[in-house]
């Protein structure tokens, strides 16, 4: 057989894979018949009712493992913290309270991470139509600050009202940042700057941040 | 009613045309987001969240592309996002991640082409499983999906066959008697 019929096997028999493929592939993750609408329903209008976007409900199950989660995160930094600090007694920090403070912690590296990234974002917006590459690193950036911004709200750090709201609010704009595309129009950019500014969330990121935690390396 | 009004209505504070929108839009999204994330507490969740994120931004909502669009691409990125957090947490419970898990064949040990199918499909990357679900599983057009995931239809084209040719690598074994 010449290569042009070995090409039309081939085609004929992708094409039977990839029929095939797609038949058994209705199958994934199917459906039910009926779709939860009432319920759904009834938790939207109790989410509209709260004032802002509900977090996702995934710490019903998963909130011990998030709690476990901010804790070895907090507790990492807290031993790199005493790692480098010389003039704290060693002997004093593991009688210290270790659940409050590692979350505080935690808190703390979030925030500037968030202010960080928020900073990024402004600079980056300031540009005429934007930067391609850097909508994309942003975007990227966004999401693995949203993940943890999810941990610590599903956390004991998400008890308290003041740092709630305002880890609420930085959550709402990390979902449009991490949502950017390469091609985001202006106007994209301009809704996150404008809950930016409506919210107020770096100036309040910064008031939220110990000053002397300002000059911590990131 | 057509979207520009029905979103008039909404925008203007009318809880009849919300619940009107949402009606016509919650099934497919339900739908997309079980598909990716086979749970049905985790697709509600996205569900949820997806509309009640697209109600807080609608004045946002520029009217370039259809309001289906536009809500699709809201719940891609809470159901991804949810996903990527699920997955993390679950990562940290689990200290020894077992790949046959993931969709690794394993010969011999898994009768059911279709559990073995859905074990290679959760393990294809994401952006291939992205694709994947929503063409080959949910019949979306690479054109819808680029728009809904703000990458051109010919990347949407290349990922759905880099993510067929990974499945047909971890089905091989299969190939013989499935497509007979």
């Amino acid at each position: 057989m010449n290569d042009h019929g070995n090409r039309e096997n081939d085609d004929v028999a992708d094409e039977k894979w990839n029929d095939a493929l797609r038949d058994l592939a209705r199958d994934y993750n199917q459906p039910p018949m009926i779709v939860p609408r009432e319920a759904m329903w009834a938790a939207i209008v109790a989410g509209q009712r709260r004032g802002r976007p509900r977090i996702l409900q995934i710490s019903r199950r998963f909130a011990p493992l998030a709690a476990a989660a901010v804790i070895v995160l907090a507790v990492g930094i807290g031993i790199g913290r005493v790692s480098i600090s010389t003039r704290t007694p060693i002997a004093a920090k593991p009688t210290t309270p270790a659940v409050p403070e590692a979350y505080a912690i935690a808190t703390t590296q979030q925030l500037l991470q968030a202010q960080a990234l928020l900073t990024a974002f402004n600079a980056n917006d300031r540009q005429a139509a934007g930067d391609a590459k850097a909508d994309a690193h942003l975007a990227s950036w966004a999401r693995d600050v949203l993940s943890n911004t999810r941990l610590l709200l599903d956390s004991p750090a998400g008890a308290d009202p003041h740092r709630r709201q305002l880890l609420e609010d930085l959550e709402l704009v990390l979902v449009q940042i991490a949502a950017l595309s390469p091609d985001a129009a202006t106007s994209d950019r301009a809704a996150i700057a404008h809950t930016l500014d409506d919210a107020q969330v770096l100036p309040r990121i910064k008031a939220a941040i110990p000053t002397n935690q300002n000059q911590v390396g990131l | 009613m057509n979207d520009d009004a029905l979103i008039d209505r909404v925008l203007a504070g009318d809880p009849a045309a919300q619940r009107a929108l949402y009606d016509a839009h919650v099934d497919r999204v339900y739908r997309l987001a079980y598909r990716f994330a086979g749970d049905a507490d985790l697709a509600r969740d996205f569900t949820q969240d997806t509309f009640i994120k697209a109600f807080a931004s609608l004045g946002s909502f520029k009217r370039r592309s259809s309001l289906s669009t536009w809500l699709h691409s809201i719940g891609v990125s809470v159901a991804l996002n949810g996903l990527r957090s699920v997955r993390r947490l679950r990562e940290r419970e689990t200290t020894a991640v077992d790949e046959a898990t993931l969709g690794a064949v394993r010969v011999g040990s898994e009768p059911d082409l279709k559990e073995r199918l859905a074990r290679a499909i959760d393990a294809l990357p994401e952006g291939y499983r992205t694709v994947f679900v929503m063409h080959d599983v949910e019949g979306y057009t690479h054109e819808e999906i680029g728009v809904v995931l703000g990458i051109e239809s010919g990347t949407s084209k290349a990922q759905l066959s880099r993510a067929r040719a990974k499945l047909r690598t971890a089905l091989a074994d299969f190939a013989g008697e499935w497509i007979a």
